[in-house]
């Protein structure tokens, strides 16, 4: 059934000691799935917190390095870091597509139902970044 | 209905002649004995809802009648200010802790064996454990009654108010300590439901044919894992400060309120969606099978449950609006907040296009489904409407949150799960609960519910405060109040309709057959009730609606068929169940599920009894208990003879292409001790938090008078530490290659180093100038240092137990998976350990 079965003998638990043969770590296609399908909302929970972070720390913090993060740093990297989190949403919008699509090198388990999802999260993502991170031409502090 | 129910595969197969030995292994012993060690997955269940449901007839309908009965008119006496706030206290508090979790856990634990197509949940001891904490801690929260020590600080228990100053007696500290054990209980079923959603599932079904249900307790489980630690942590923290006289939450010796705040609300408001996700499950289940149409929009309701569980973490200080937050910041969790309602009107308009295409048929289920979707529908534009920072301002601490919330809750969670009792209990029981019964029960608590909060609303606005125990005559607020009231006293003999009804059709119910509800997932084609082991003949999945979708469950690919049969026929011994790929669901290995065990018990006994010994401050009495914990873990673990030799095992898996582990599963311990490390560092992540955020509002740190630590013997520690992660590796590599010799010799080689870093550091932190008590930067120092300590402790404990089983041999080529477990964990605490104590030692010297 899994990647040991298809082995001349079908028993390479045996051969080989468990738990390599049927340990998780064989299983990489199950893996990789899981990238592109939280790769969005993943990047925006990251964006969420470092622009939460810097900002809190660069109008709450005083003490010595914390003038490093004054303003306008904290509007400056929220800027930053959301086109870069934008950018990264939307590849993982793409290769989703892909998959969807069937164009990629997808793993044998991925199924279109998995794709769209992770294409929907992604864009979904994107668009939640920017709404988070936009308020930053406004506000400095 | 069931007349024109569509195909019923399962119940047309005859059984084989295993049926009932696999039905007696998969049960519980009889009598007090089997009450006490059971494990099997229908009781652990049928408990958790049982409890929780107790505990709302206790803190969900008593407090809020009295409550309402107070202030049905102005300047009331009925109860005093005192009182009132430890019925508000107790309120909340029990209804977010005690009673919707353990139900929805109860839910997850009692169903998904036969949802997913499984035998058995994969750490059934760890559902007992589960169960016992959440009981236990329940009831010793609950015991603060008997003493006359009820908290009264709001089911928050924001600082300083419940900080040692301000509530001196020990009615918080059974707020903190009896909910702690329960939380404890929670993290330990989530990690259960998650490890039996992901890798325990009937082959064939792969993720995007798995119920939408199961995809919601998935969220829900991982969002309490992310959201219940942080608690947790602050839970220790705050009892830190009462009772070991930290400085945690107190401003005037380097402490902060704000940061019991953030830490609470890092888990309050996700708690919100932890409720309403697997409500929403509930209802995704329920509404295509009474509208006799597929569920409209599967994918994007899998994208919407996914993307409110993140997003239900970026929300917190939407709570903390008016404490003076910088601009900016307000600006990003009002974003979050508001666009959390993306995803939540995706999923309404999936549920709607869903009846929209469908044809009803009124069932009370559908009844609850149709009066959540138009309760919950107002309760979540009010939560857009309080997400927007300038009407929080006008409209925090007023009632109009209290209306709020309550349409959320019990529009939102309540009725989908009074909906799931109607939709199951004929599964569990047999019987059909009594539909006209049913009829009242909704009606009842429909109109009750609208009668009782929507003025609240009103009344919010008008400037009525929460939190109030009276009100003046003349502000015009009385008729609102007598409204909201009355509705109060159409709730109540709604509830008890519906407990009339479950006892009434326990008795004498309709006889309900194997799918009264013509349903389309795999829990219909068992009997009903299910055998203790549910499923003789794993079904075969191939398609999202099997039982509207196939023909019979025993049919697909040549080998899946003859594996599912070979397992039906022939490890009859031992409590065998399956583990599947994650992704693709084809089988990977077969295992033995843990059997009855006390155990459990013992361990639970144990982790309440640390609890309350630090209540009462018998703080010996804690060294009993924490050993008695790790006498039980060690027990509970205690490695017992494989039913199968290893030819034997070797045979099966050359006859079907899949490992079996007769003496327990790889993979199963391999996910929990992941999961276990994820906790530990959520954790860790938590403290870690609390040590910047201290930092952030103190511009001295460390405080005049104390200098920055020396670096040398924690280096030291830290190498020894270190280099012990590497040779529990070459043991592994050692075991591995079947040399016992270098196995031992290594295993010998990381405890030495281990604990000689462990004692140095030990000694630094120890003979250090400052104590914990004088100053924040002192508090989280030690904390974070004993957090670490503790964690290493568990590590050393664990090599310590390792070697002394490899010396007697337990160890082989083919069966190691133990000790493969010991090297992640003690992996993880050494990494653990170098972010820790760096960050301890090198902090004070970089900022």
């Amino acid at each position: 059934m899994s990647e040991h079965a298809d082995s001349p003998d079908g028993a390479l638990t045996g051969a080989e000691g468990t738990p390599v043969a049927v340990d998780v770590a064989r299983d990489r296609s199950a893996r990789v799935i899981w990238v592109p399908f939280l790769g969005g909302p993943f990047t925006w929970i990251t964006h969420f917190m470092l622009v939460y972070l810097v900002t809190e720390t660069g109008c709450s913090g005083d003490g010595r390095g914390f003038e490093l993060f004054d303003p306008p740093v904290p509007a400056v990297t929220t800027l930053a870091a959301t086109g870069i989190a934008v950018v990264v949403c939307l590849g993982f919008a793409r290769w989703s597509h892909r998959w969807w699509r069937g164009d990629g090198q997808a793993p044998a388990a991925v199924d279109a139902t998995m794709a769209f999802a992770g294409f929907l999260l992604a864009l979904f993502s994107a668009v939640a970044v920017l709404f988070v991170g936009l308020p930053a031409l406004v506000f400095q502090c | 209905m069931s007349a024109a129910a569509p195909d019923r595969p399962g119940s047309t197969v005859e059984e084989p002649l295993t049926h009932d030995e696999l039905n007696e292994l998969f049960a519980d012993p009889p009598g007090l004995w089997g009450q006490l060690t059971g494990v099997q997955n229908d009781k652990l269940g049928s408990r958790l809802l049982f409890t929780g449901f107790f505990f709302l007839l206790l803190g969900g309908s008593v407090d809020s009648v009295v409550m309402r009965l107070q202030l049905a008119i102005a300047e009331n006496s009925l109860v005093s200010a005192e009182t009132y706030n430890e019925l508000f206290t107790n309120h909340g508090t029990v209804v977010m802790f005690l009673v919707i979790l353990p139900i929805f856990e109860g839910f997850a634990i009692l169903l998904l064996p036969l949802i997913l197509g499984t035998r058995e949940m994969p750490f059934p001891r760890l559902g007992a454990f589960s169960y016992w904490t959440v009981l236990f801690g329940g009831l010793l929260y609950y015991s603060s009654t008997l003493f006359q020590l009820v908290p009264d600080a709001g089911w928050f228990a924001y600082t300083p108010l419940s900080g040692p100053v301000y509530s001196p007696d020990l009615a918080l500290d059974f707020w903190v300590l009896g909910l702690g054990v329960a939380e404890v209980g929670a993290v330990a079923a989530a990690i259960e439901i998650i490890i039996g959603i992901l890798k325990m599932r009937a082959p064939g079904m792969t993720l995007s044919r798995m119920p939408i249900f199961a995809w919601a307790l998935l969220v829900f489980s991982f969002m309490i894992l992310f959201a219940f630690t942080p608690l947790i942590i602050a839970s220790l923290l705050l009892e830190l400060d009462r009772g070991f006289g930290t400085q945690f939450f107190n401003p005037a010796r380097g402490g902060s309120s704000l940061l019991w705040q953030h830490l609470f609300w890092i888990f309050g408001h996700p708690e919100v969606y932890i409720q309403f996700v697997p409500a929403t499950g509930v209802v995704s289940m329920i509404l295509p099978v009474f509208m006799r149409k597929r569920l409209v929009g599967y994918t994007w309701l899998v994208g919407a449950l996914v993307a409110i569980g993140f997003l239900s973490f970026g929300l917190w200080a939407h709570h903390m609006f008016a404490v003076g937050l910088p601009p900016l910041v307000l600006s990003f969790f009002a974003a979050a907040s508001m666009l959390i309602a993306v995803p939540a009107g995706v999923q309404f308009v999936g549920w709607l296009s869903t009846i929209w295409s469908g044809r009803a048929v009124w069932k009370t289920p559908l009844f609850f489904v149709v009066g959540f979707l138009v309760i919950f529908v107002i309760g979540g534009i009010t939560g857009v409407m309080v997400a927007a920072v300038p009407f929080d301002l006008q409209a925090h601490d007023s009632f109009f949150v209290v209306g709020h919330m309550h349409y959320v809750l019990i529009g939102g969670v309540a009725f989908p799960i009074f909906a799931g009792v109607y939709y199951w209990f004929p599964k569990f029981t047999g019987k059909m609960l009594d539909e006209r019964l049913g009829r009242w029960n909704f009606w009842l608590l429909f109109i009750g519910v609208n009668v009782t909060f929507f003025p609240m609303h009103i009344v919010g606005l008008m400037g009525m405060p929460r939190r109030v125990y009276t009100y003046s005559d003349g502000l015009g607020w009385g008729i609102y109040n007598l409204i909201s009231t009355i509705g109060v006293f159409i709730i109540v003999p709604g509830i008890a309709v519906f407990i009339w009804n479950v006892i009434r059709s326990v008795r004498r119910g309709e006889p309900a057959g194997n799918n009264p509800w013509g349903g389309d997932t795999l829990e219909w084609a068992t009997s009903s009730p299910p055998a203790e082991h549910g499923w003789t003949v794993l079904p075969i999945v191939r398609s999202r609606h099997p039982m509207w979708d196939q023909d019979d469950l025993r049919s697909g690919d040549e080998r899946l068929v003859r594996f599912v049969n070979g397992l039906a026929a022939w490890p009859l011994r031992w409590r065998a169940a399956v583990i599947v790929g994650t992704a693709d669901a084809r089988p990977q290995e077969v295992f033995r599920v843990a059997h009855p065990s006390i155990w459990p018990l013992v361990a639970a006994c144990g982790v309440v009894l640390i609890f309350i010994a630090e209540l009462i401050k018998l703080r010996w009495i804690i060294a009993i208990a924490v050993t008695t914990v790790v006498v039980a873990l060690i027990a509970w673990n205690w490695p017992e003879d494989p039913p199968m030799t290893v030819e034997e095992e070797e045979a099966f898996e050359r006859e079907h292409g899949v490992a079996v582990n007769a003496g327990g599963s790889v993979i199963v311990a391999a996910w929990g001790m992941g999961l276990a490390i994820l906790f530990v560092g959520i954790a860790f992540s938590s403290l870690l938090l609390s040590y910047f955020y201290l930092r952030l509002v103190n511009p001295v740190w460390p405080p005049p008078g104390i200098d920055e630590p020396g670096l040398a013997r924690a280096a030291v520690a830290a190498a020894l530490l270190a280099l012990s992660a590497r040779a529990i590796h070459a043991a592994l590599r050692r075991v591995r290659a079947g040399d016992q010799a270098g196995f031992v010799g290594a295993l010998v080689l990381t405890l030495v180093l281990a604990v000689a870093g462990f004692t140095i550091e030990f000694r630094d932190v120890t003979t250090m100038a400052f104590g914990a008590t004088a100053h924040a930067y002192g508090s989280i120092f030690h904390t974070l240092a004993g957090f670490i300590g503790v964690l290493a402790a568990g590590g050393i404990t664990m090599l310590g137990t390792s070697l002394y089983w490899a010396i007697r041999g337990q160890y082989t080529r083919r069966r190691y998976a133990t000790v493969a477990n010991v090297a992640r964990f003690w992996t993880a605490a050494v990494a653990i350990w170098i972010a820790g104590f760096g960050t301890l030692y090198l902090g004070p010297y970089l900022t």
